[in-house]
């Protein structure tokens, strides 16, 4: 073979391993490469932890007062890969939960108290591999409940099994409507949706003087970053705010200076960015390295995490950005669970040593959710608690806790934070907020 | 004008990451004939490298790049001789497989080390940069861009000047022929190996200095540096430095023009254009003379 041939059929060979390793991995949201084998982290089948109970709480089972059973929940969670902080946050959030409430007692229905048993499986940011890995939840490690994946996107991908199962799944993380427009009756969801989220986001920006009249709009091509971009561009026009720039950039780009310099030519009054922590940070970066000047930089789910700031320090300043969930905001459940907001954030800070976001406290709230349905019920059997947590209307840390007929809940609205001084204050709403809004924002070459 | 102007700059910069990932790799290809997939592992143990010495030491990433070539021409060295080494004369297929599962192995021992979640290297001057009326020429990829005209100059002037540079032209030109007038082949591709690790090694270091990092991060780059190495050919010191230039230019012109969504599809479509078009690559030759 001369060496023009062997060039040709060696490259050929790595565009076919290159495509087969990018195809195999390439799914939304998945970055890693890993076509089966690492060990997943997964806690291994053990006996129930507790005395006196049998693993399957069933009929037939002698219901003495004070007998001590087990419940398994399971949920499939990206604990490596591209999401893997908001993994983690979920991970978190669930254990402060079951901690919490094994500590009192368990969850008491029909007559006995159910210790939970939490169990994960990773799923390395892949979402097929989280479809996988929740069916062999369900039917290999027999959870009789299941809470959500990180993300619309894997939580609607997901969501088609535990409905299959007839098993129900608690997420804490996907507000995007089109999740919850399957007709599952099987998913109940803790953020309120996207078009709230965009309404009140405009809403806290577009009243500031002197008034915004353009928006550009980078948004990560993914389900929730680009449903809370659409979102946020009808609460725009329905505000009189002209839309001038709408781009996409891939899931794993490492350069976004193409888009930035794309909108930064329209000159925005607000440039908004859409995509999770590690999209935002390198946005917030390239923006700083191309003199990108908004009069207010808006974005979502990124900056509510303090990894957002440790990340970035004062380059963060006077980014807006809507949360699920704010320890200032003035919810209570008196005392049941975990107490109020800031209560809640105190335990889990204690716990963690690291500040609680809306992520770990809507996944906490799944907990909180799933117990109080478990409780009306009385009884563990998954039908029963689906339609008890169908009509759930809780008072919680999490605020008031309601399910639309599509499952999203829609008790509570959104608070809006800006990044004062390298830190998250609250800006809106009233009740809630413990600064106000800077606009317009200085630019770069003046801070 | 001025976003075309912008977008120009910037190509050129992001081809300075480009160049420098691809030197290395174009180097062990055109050499032993092998092609690296594990060579984004190697860009990201030095990313690492240089982020622990910012985070530990204090060191910039300027310095602490150098220091983590060094690093890794030790690594290189040992797999080349260890690993490496049994494959070398084999088919082509055997060196992708035992790559990619060396890949494979030093993705997953980053990941239980550091875990998935990016890191950053914040430097004073992280975002600053020179202005010149409506452009903006960030300094840490400007510092990039110099360093990969530094290295390939580096790499040219050894590989023509000394006499160890001499021994792997030869052994790239004709195996039996260096073996016959005395050239070790063995410590040639170790060597070879080694200053192609060092390289990436540099590579991450700087990337490390203007992008977030993650134990993940490596096979984008060594789908970019197979791109370069085809647009700027081998047997050439100069292509990777060409081919990353020009593939950084089309990337960032193309998503000014045709949107930020095709940036990456835009570099495989070169690829291919190339290969049909001129596959020795820009300044390849068609034959290694």
């Amino acid at each position: 073979m001369g060496p023009r041939s062997s060039f040709r059929s060696s490259s050929v060979a790595l565009v076919l391993v290159l495509g087969l390793v990018l195809g195999a991995c390439s799914q939304t949201g998945g970055s890693a490469p890993k076509p089966s084998g690492g060990a997943p982290q997964a806690t291994a089948p053990a006996a129930p932890a507790q005395s006196g109970g049998a693993q399957q709480p069933s009929g037939g089972q002698q219901p003495s007062a004070g007998q001590t059973e087990t419940l398994i929940v399971g949920a499939a969670l990206p604990l490596t890969g591209d999401v893997a902080q908001e993994g983690k946050f979920q991970r978190d959030g669930y254990e402060l939960w079951k901690d919490t409430v094994n500590a009192k007692g368990g969850i008491e229905a029909g007559g006995k108290r159910y210790q939970v048993d939490l169990r994960y499986l990773d799923y390395r940011s892949d979402t097929s591999t989280a479809v996988r890995l929740l069916e062999r939840l369900i039917t290999e490690d027999k959870a009789q409940f299941v809470f959500g994946p990180f993300g619309s996107g894997a939580t609607v991908a997901a969501s088609a099994v535990n409905e299959k199962y007839e098993i129900p799944m608690c997420s804490p993380s996907a507000s995007s409507e089109e999740v919850y427009q399957k007709g599952y009756q099987y998913l109940f969801g803790i953020l309120v949706p996207n078009s709230v989220v965009g309404n009140e986001t405009l809403d806290a920006v577009a009243g500031a003087e002197p008034r915004p009249r353009t928006m550009a709009i980078i948004s990560r091509n993914d389900l929730f970053p680009k449903a809370v971009a659409n979102a946020s561009k009808a609460a725009a026009e329905a505000r009189g705010v002209e839309v001038v720039y709408f781009e996409e950039y891939p899931i794993g780009a490492t350069d976004l200076s193409a888009p930035l310099l794309g909108a930064k030519a329209k000159n925005p009054d607000i440039l908004m960015g859409t995509g999770y922590v590690n999209d935002l940070i390198l946005m917030t970066k390239q923006a700083k390295e191309q003199r990108v000047n908004p009069r207010v930089f808006v974005q979502t789910a990124g900056p509510a995490y303090p990894a957002f700031t440790d990340a970035l320090g004062a380059d963060a300043n006077y980014i807006v950005t809507p949360t699920w969930w704010a320890p200032e905001a003035k919810y209570t459940d008196n005392g049941k669970l975990f107490g109020s907001a800031a209560d809640f954030a105190k335990q889990f800070q204690d716990k963690y040593g690291y500040a609680a976001d809306y992520v770990s406290a809507a996944s906490s709230a799944c907990g909180a959710v799933l117990q109080s349905a478990i409780e009306r019920a009385g009884s563990v059997d998954p039908k029963k608690v689906r339609d008890a947590m169908a009509s759930t209307d809780l008072q919680s840390f999490y605020g008031n806790i309601k399910f639309n007929a599509q499952g999203q809940n829609v008790g509570t609205g959104v608070t809006m934070l800006q990044i004062q001084n390298a830190k998250q204050v609250a800006i809106a709403p009233a009740a809630a907020a413990t600064g106000k809004l800077i606009y317009p924002t200085p630019e770069w070459d003046r801070r | 004008m001025d976003i075309i102007l912008q977008a120009v700059i910037n190509g050129l910069l992001l081809g300075g990451i480009y160049a420098v990932v691809a030197l290395g790799f174009s180097l062990v290809w055109g050499v032993m004939n092998v092609i690296n997939v594990s060579h984004g592992a190697f860009v990201m143990l030095g990313a690492f490298a240089t982020y622990w010495l910012f985070v530990l030491f204090g060191l910039d990433p300027f310095v602490g790049a150098p220091l983590a070539m060094v690093a890794l021409f030790v690594v290189g060295y040992a797999i080349q001789k260890y690993v490496i080494n049994l494959v070398v004369r084999a088919p082509i297929y055997m060196t992708l497989i035992l790559t990619f599962g060396l890949d494979l192995l030093i993705v997953n021992l980053g990941l239980i080390a550091w875990s998935a979640d990016f890191r950053s290297v914040n430097t004073a001057y992280a975002g600053q940069g020179l202005v010149l009326g409506p452009l903006v020429i960030p300094y840490a990829r400007a510092g990039t861009l110099l360093l990969a005209l530094l290295a390939s100059a580096a790499l040219f002037a050894f590989m023509d000047r000394t006499r160890t540079g001499n021994a792997i032209r030869a052994t790239r030109m004709d195996l039996e022929a260096a073996e016959g007038v005395g050239v070790r082949i063995d410590r040639i591709y170790a060597l070879t190996f080694a200053i192609g690790a060092a390289l990436a090694g540099l590579a991450g270091g700087l990337i490390s200095a203007t992008l977030p990092i993650t134990p993940i991060m490596g096979l984008t780059y060594t789908g970019k540096a197979f791109v370069v190495t085809a647009l700027g050919g081998l047997g050439n010191m100069g292509g990777a430095l060409v081919g990353g230039i020009v593939l950084g230019l089309a990337e960032t012109l193309g998503a000014t023009v045709f949107g930020p969504g095709y940036q990456d599809a835009i570099g495989y479509v070169l690829l291919v254009l190339i290969l049909v078009v001129r596959p020795a690559g820009l300044l390849g030759r068609a034959y290694y003379a």
